[in-house]
């Protein structure tokens, strides 16, 4: 415990220093300034053997990271700062260590950007082409290189990058060169500036090249994919679309299939007032896109599948969240908002909000056709294995100045054999309830309640929960919250997943401490997931922008 | 503005590049490295087949971990399976992995392996241990593990299986370089299908480490000396090793292919071991298994 204690004093201090040095502004220096952020989460691990929770040697682990950026005109600057000492439970272990894996120095201007060292960027909706950082999940797939912008003319712009990328402390073998084109034809073309049809189309290309090591197969080295897009939309209509194609590609993670790749993502928007209605459609097939051959989850990863299913927020549903399968899958979702209006028999005195969504995902029909090499896929054909079903409706009401609620019913078919590799389980179905209550006690004091139910017979059987948060704004937030697995078919594991934390906030600083049962499972960010294992213990917030 | 487009075009393409691969897919078997002629030789020029009644043994991999307190129990039943019960008839090696193979201050060596790494992700994505894989066996469709209830069971209906190849290693170990020049010869009594595999495998026996065992005290449950069996170190071959042909190789055809590497300064040479064994690439299902000592005694 007493290293828990220094621990807390050290980064508390570091936190106040930090604090004080630059206040909420950053440091201003004459025409000169540094802004930059801190985090830093810390857990005290308990062994809990009724949900198989681990103790860790050194009692206490932490994730922390500052950055700082640097900017002076058309200059800028930055360094980040990364601390996994050791790394906290569901990390990768090849984080552990300290070290400054991001820095980069920048010049832009209207027509030029030039950076060198770490970049972070995306074409298109990122099929093709994303390096992104998400701290929560533990991903930091910059590229380290040289990333040029160019926009000739208003309207059209130009990019291109050459690089390796961020492998945990180390960057991969597989080396990235791309670059992408788009047009907006509103500011392109004269005359079209102030149409009520807005038109942007773009096209990308992302190719990386591997040395083939392989005894066994003969490996392409270097490898491409290219996307087309556009964005189309006039009034109260939208339209996006985007192909893109990969070529043969075989890996790990494909199980060394020499088929091309392609994946199609269509969404189309309508929206008044008080209306809104989304639609959209997606078919993906092995456009996994990695810089290394050999990668175990979800490292080094050059492109991004947008997800078509809700992520859902509430705490028992997220227990079955889908993510992209990379390898084949085919679906779609459907999103509805109409809000009944003021003062009607069924909107009241306020409104109320009816959303429906519905969502479905299945994988590809597909037949190996020669050995385990290559298989033949129908275009549109869906296979018969569903991976996911989503219907959720949600209904949220204004009863008055003080009180509202919303009332959510879920039901979710999650194919735990796809989506987290548990071979033999059958699928998953589920019922949620939740109902949500809010009531402003008085000015700056807030309650907030959630009942939820989930209704299940497979896997971990059927969970309850309560929640309770009382928030005294702007400065203090409190949570009690428990999950109770009272379903669970080992009755020695029916057990409560108690929670409670408080935090404080003050402008952009943010420090929250709280003790609890962490549950296993998935968390994801976007359709992308890490595996959390179960937790009992302290945990310690930090976060600071400056 | 068409010159503009098709610069721009014209830089997105020249970044870029694409080498498309045609069937066939796999390399021809070559064996690697520059392997003891005299060696080869050697062995090419004996038959160790003649005269040789060929059993079918079973390769037995167990899934543990250093941190897996419920392993040891299971993992003394394994070893004396192959040591007693099955002696001759079992090969026999330890893949650590996963969650419960974290290095930490009180368990610094790393036993994990890519090789091990990327078996233990396909067969093993549950990420749960003491389990075995028993020839690779597909127990249920996408199930390969096996619960130690089912590990007796599982051995003794493999072995009673008549073998479809046998499997010869000879070995020729220099000590003052630590170079390893591995043959393997091949016979194949049935007619073995193309995307049949030749995977080559370096384990090392007898690696005193530490090991959390739940049978102990509650206190005292951190083995410092505890002796590591057969633990997988390396491949020779890479994780599904290399096809023997592209095409199906017919009954009663000999191949022999060789190997060089040379033994990490941090393996014991006197404890490590060579094991080789066929499988069918798809399926992951094993033919046959052989080991043989890198420095006989």
């Amino acid at each position: 415990m007493t290293s828990a204690i220094r621990f807390a004093w050290l980064t508390v201090f570091s936190w106040a220093l930090l604090h004080s040095l630059f206040a909420q502004q950053g440091l201003k220096i004459g025409e000169s300034s540094v802004h930059g952020s801190f985090q830093s989460d810390a857990q005290y691990y308990f062994e809990d053997e009724v949900i198989q929770a681990q103790a860790v040697d050194e009692n206490l682990r932490s994730n922390t990271f500052l950055q700082l950026t640097f900017q002076q005109g058309k200059f800028s600057a930055g360094v980040r700062y990364e601390a996994y000492l050791n790394e906290l439970l569901g990390f990768r272990p090849e984080y552990r260590g300290q070290g400054i894996p991001y820095r980069f120095a920048k010049y832009s201007s209207d027509q030029l950007d030039i950076t060198v060292g770490n970049i972070y960027d995306q074409f298109g909706s990122g099929m093709v082409f994303r390096s992104y950082q998400e701290w929560f999940l533990g991903i930091d797939n910059s590229v380290d290189g040289v990333h040029v912008r160019l926009a000739p003319v208003p309207g059209l712009q130009l990019k291109g990058l050459v690089g390796t990328q961020r492998k945990f402390f180390e960057r991969s073998k597989g080396i990235l060169r791309g670059g992408d084109l788009e047009a907006d034809f509103n500011q392109l073309i004269p005359g079209m500036e102030k149409s009520k049809t807005r038109l942007r189309i773009g096209g990308s290309a992302m190719s990386r090249f591997l040395e083939d090591e392989s005894t066994t197969l003969q490996l392409p080295e270097n490898v491409t994919a290219f996307g087309g897009r556009m964005a189309l939309s006039r009034g109260k209509f939208s339209f996006q679309g985007e192909y893109a194609y990969k070529i043969n590609d075989p890996f790990n993670r494909n199980n060394f299939v020499y088929n091309d790749g392609n994946g199609i993502f269509l969404t189309g928007t309508y929206s008044q007032k008080g209306l809104g209605i989304t639609a959209a459609f997606k078919r993906i097939d092995n456009m996994d896109f990695r810089s290394e051959r050999s990668v175990v989850f979800e490292e080094l990863t050059v492109n991004f599948l947008p997800p078509t299913t809700l992520q859902h927020t509430y705490r028992l549903p997220t227990l079955y969240p889908y993510a992209t399968q990379p390898n084949g899958e085919i679906g779609g979702q459907i999103d509805f908002i109409y809000r009944i209006p003021k003062k009607t028999a069924l909107g009241g005195k306020y409104g109320t909000q009816i959303s429906v969504n519905y969502s479905r995902v299945n994988g590809l029909d597909t037949s190996f056709v020669d050995s385990v090499f290559t298989y033949e896929s129908s275009t549109l054909g869906a296979g018969d294995k569903r991976y996911f079903e989503d219907f959720n409706i949600q209904i949220s009401k204004k009863w008055n100045k003080r009180f509202k609620t919303t009332l959510t019913y879920i039901y979710l078919l999650y194919n735990i054999e796809v989506v987290e590799g548990l071979i033999g389980q059958p699928d998953v179905r589920v019922h949620v309830g939740v109902l949500e209550g809010s009531y402003k006690i008085k000015r700056g004091h807030n309650l907030r309640c959630e009942l939820q139910h989930m209704y299940t017979k497979e896997n971990l059987g059927s969970w309850a929960m309560a929640l309770a948060e009382y928030s005294i704004s702007p400065h203090w937030f409190f949570t009690v919250f428990d999950e109770y697995n009272y379903g669970n078919p080992d009755e020695a594991r029916q057990a409560h997943y108690y929670n409670g934390s408080f935090a404080y906030v003050n402008g952009g600083n943010r420090i929250q401490f709280g003790y609890g049962r962490q549950r296993a499972g998935l968390l994801c960010v976007g359709g992308i997931c890490r595996f959390v294992p179960a937790s009992n213990g302290f945990t310690l917030s930090l976060s600071s922008t400056f | 503005m068409n010159r503009i487009f098709t610069v721009c075009f014209a830089i997105i393409v020249g970044l870029t590049a694409c080498d498309v691969i045609d069937s066939p897919y796999v390399e021809p078997i070559v064996g690697q490295g520059d392997p003891d002629p005299t060696c080869v030789e050697d062995a090419q020029n004996a038959d160790p087949f003649d005269g040789v009644n060929i059993q079918r043994k079973v390769l037995f991999t167990e899934m543990t971990g250093h941190k897996c307190g419920n392993c040891p129990k299971e993992s003394e039943k394994a070893y004396d399976m192959y040591t007693n019960t099955y002696q001759g008839r079992m090969v026999f090696m330890t893949l650590h992995a996963g969650f419960f193979s974290r290095t930490s201050t009180k368990f610094p060596t790393d036993f994990t392996t890519t090789v091990g790494d990327e078996l233990f992700q396909t067969f093993n994505p549950q990420d749960a241990v003491p389990f075995a894989l028993i020839n690779r066996v597909e127990r249920e469709p996408g199930v390969f593990t096996h619960g130690t209830d089912l590990w007796t069971a599982a051995v003794e209906s493999e072995i009673a299986k008549s073998p479809s190849a046998g499997i010869h290693i000879k070995n020729c170990y220099e000590e003052s370089d630590r170079k390893l020049t591995t043959v393997v010869d091949i016979l194949s009594i049935d007619e073995l299908p193309a995307n049949t595999h030749l995977s080559i495998f370096v384990v090392e026996d007898g690696i005193v480490d530490w090991q959390k065992d739940y049978r102990l005290p509650r206190d005292n449950q951190d083995i410092e000396d505890y002796v590591h069996h057969y633990v997988i170190r390396d491949a020779l071959n890479g994780t599904w090793g290399q096809p023997i042909s592209s095409e199906a190789t017919p009954a009663n055809r000999r191949l022999t292919v060789s190997y060089a590497y040379t033994i990490p300064d941090n393996f014991n040479a006197d404890n490590c071991y060579i094991v080789a064994f066929l499988h069918n690439f798809e399926s992951r299902y094993v033919y046959q298994a052989e080991e043989r000592r890198v420095v006989e005694k």
